[in-house]
C-alpha cells in the first residue's frame, strides 16, 4: 500500500496528467453523441447570453449588406406574389394553393454565434422555446437552406449547420428532378458535395440545386446553389457533384426558422410503419 | 503576488481577444491565429507543474465552452502545458537546466524552434481531435500546417514587440 502512494506521489504530474486528458477526451466523445444535449444547453444559456452582447456590436458593421439581402428577397416575393395574383384572377382552383401555404410558419431569427471553420459546425440562434421554437424545425436564410435545429433552450437555439459533416439532406437538380443526398467533406465553407445522383441526370454547370421532397424537414425546392462541377464515378455509376453554396457561410446573420406543422403526424405514421414491419 | 495578478491579467486578455476577434479570422480557407496559447508559452518556469497542468487544462476549457467543442481545445492546450518543460530543454538546452533563461536575450533561432514545437503539437492535437476521424488526413495537415506557419510568424512577432520593450523599460 505505502508503495503504491509512494508510486503516485512520485508520478503525480503524470497522473494529472492522465486524469484531465482522460476528462477532455471524455468531453469530446460527450459532444459527438447525439444524445448530448443536456451540457450544451446549460452551455447555450450562458454563452448566449454573451455572444447576443457581441452581436449587437457586429451589426452595426453589417447593415448595408443586410439590406442589399433584403432588398433583393423583397423584390423576389413582390414577384411572386404579383404572379401569384394574376394566376389567382385566371384559377378557379387558386384556393387550394393558399390553403396547402398555411402548412409552414415562419419565425425570424437572428444568428448569434456563427461556425465554419471546424468539422462540425453549430449555429446559435437567439429564438428558444419562448418563442416557439422546436427541435427538427428547419433554417433558411434569403438566399437557400442554413441548417436543422438540433437543440434548443428558454432563449437559444443551436442549428446543425449545413457545413456539418454528421449533417446529410436530400437534393435535387431543379431542372431533371434526380434527387441525391448533399454531404460536406470539410474543406471549404463554400462549397458542399452532392452525391448518388445517377447517369442518367446529365448535370450542367450552374444548374440550381434546391432541396428534394423526401424530407420531412425541409419543403421541396428552396435553394441551395449551383452546380460548380461534376464528375462521374466509373465504378458506381453515380456522380459527385461539387455545389457552390449559394448562402455565404462566414457572413450569415438574419435567418428564418420554418415550422411544418403536419411533421409530427407525418413522422408517427412514418414510425408506425416501420413499427408494423 | 503582484506578478500572479500581471499573470492572470494576461490569460484573461488573451482568452477574450481569441474569443471576440481571433476566432472569427479564417485567411485562405485554411488558417485561423490561436494566439490564446501565447500565456502558456510565456508563464513563469519556475512554476508548480501540477498548477500550470490545470491553468493550461482550463485555458483551454474556456475557448471550448464558447466553441462548442466539448473537450478539444482542453486536451491540446493541457497536452503542451504537460511537454513544455521537455521543448524547453530542447530549444534551451543548459540555460534551462540552470534556470538562467532571460526570454527577451536568448537567440532568434532557439524561440523559434521553442515557439513552432508548442504551436505544432498544439495544432496537430487540435485538428486530429476535431476532425474525430482519421478518413481525411491531408485535409487535416493541410489546416494544420497553414494554420501552424500564421501562428508561429505571429508569436515570433509579438516575442520581437516584447523584446523591444524590455529594452526600452
Amino acid at each position: 500500500m505505502q508503495q503504491i502512494i509512494n508510486f503516485i506521489v512520485k508520478n503525480k504530474n503524470g497522473f494529472t496528467f492522465l486524469l484531465l486528458f482522460g476528462l477532455s477526451i471524455f468531453l469530446i466523445i460527450n459532444t459527438h453523441t447525439y444524445q448530448k444535449s443536456k451540457f450544451l444547453n446549460f452551455a447555450n444559456q450562458i454563452n448566449g447570453s454573451f455572444y447576443s452582447l457581441k452581436s449587437s456590436v457586429n451589426d452595426y458593421f453589417q447593415l448595408k449588406k443586410e439590406n442589399e439581402i433584403l432588398w433583393d428577397e423583397n423584390q423576389r416575393i413582390r414577384n411572386e406574389i404579383m404572379n401569384l395574383k394574376t394566376y389567382d384572377s385566371l384559377n378557379e382552383d387558386a384556393q387550394f394553393i393558399s390553403q396547402s401555404d398555411t402548412l409552414f410558419h415562419f419565425y425570424k431569427s437572428k444568428i448569434i454565434s456563427n461556425n465554419y471553420r471546424k468539422n462540425f459546425n453549430f449555429l446559435l440562434l437567439n429564438k428558444g422555446t419562448n418563442d416557439s421554437i422546436k427541435v427538427d424545425m428547419c433554417v433558411i436564410s434569403p438566399n437557400g437552406v442554413v441548417g436543422i435545429v438540433e437543440g434548443v433552450s428558454q432563449n437559444y437555439a443551436r442549428v446543425i449547420s449545413l457545413l456539418n459533416k454528421n449533417l446529410s439532406i436530400n437534393a435535387e437538380i431543379k431542372k431533371t428532378n434526380h434527387f441525391g443526398s448533399l454531404r460536406w467533406e470539410g474543406n471549404s465553407p463554400y462549397y458542399s458535395t452532392l452525391l448518388d445522383i445517377p447517369r442518367s441526370a446529365k448535370p450542367k454547370e450552374g444548374d440550381t440545386i434546391v432541396t428534394g421532397g423526401n424530407s420531412l424537414i425541409f419543403p421541396k425546392g428552396i435553394k441551395i446553389g449551383y452546380i460548380e462541377n461534376y464528375q462521374l464515378n466509373q465504378n458506381t455509376g453515380y456522380y459527385n457533384i461539387k455545389v457552390k453554396l449559394s448562402n455565404d457561410f462566414t457572413s450569415l446573420s438574419k435567418v428564418y426558422v420554418l415550422d411544418n406543422d403536419h411533421l409530427k403526424e407525418a413522422s408517427k405514421l412514418l414510425n408506425q410503419q416501420e413499427y408494423d414491419q | 503576488m503582484i506578478s500572479s495578478r500581471i499573470h492572470i491579467t494576461r490569460v484573461v486578455f488573451w482568452i477574450l481577444l481569441q474569443i471576440i476577434i481571433l476566432n472569427n479570422i479564417f485567411l485562405f480557407e485554411a488558417a485561423t491565429p490561436y494566439l490564446y496559447i501565447l500565456p502558456i508559452i510565456l508563464l513563469p518556469l519556475t512554476i508548480n507543474r501540477q498548477l500550470f497542468l490545470f491553468i493550461g487544462f482550463f485555458i483551454g476549457l474556456i475557448i471550448d465552452f464558447f466553441e462548442g467543442t466539448g473537450g478539444v481545445f482542453a486536451a491540446s492546450t493541457l497536452f503542451i502545458a504537460f511537454l513544455r518543460p521537455l521543448y524547453l530543454r530542447i530549444s534551451f538546452g543548459l540555460a534551462y537546466e540552470q534556470m538562467t533563461i532571460k526570454f527577451h536575450q536568448e537567440s532568434f533561432l532557439q524561440k523559434l524552434a521553442y515557439a513552432s514545437l508548442m504551436v505544432l503539437t498544439h495544432h496537430i492535437f487540435l485538428y486530429t481531435l476535431e476532425a474525430f476521424s482519421l478518413n481525411n488526413i491531408i485535409i487535416i495537415l493541410e489546416k494544420t500546417i497553414y494554420s501552424a506557419i500564421l501562428n508561429v510568424i505571429l508569436i515570433m512577432l509579438i516575442f520581437s514587440f516584447l523584446a523591444k520593450n524590455k529594452k526600452s523599460v
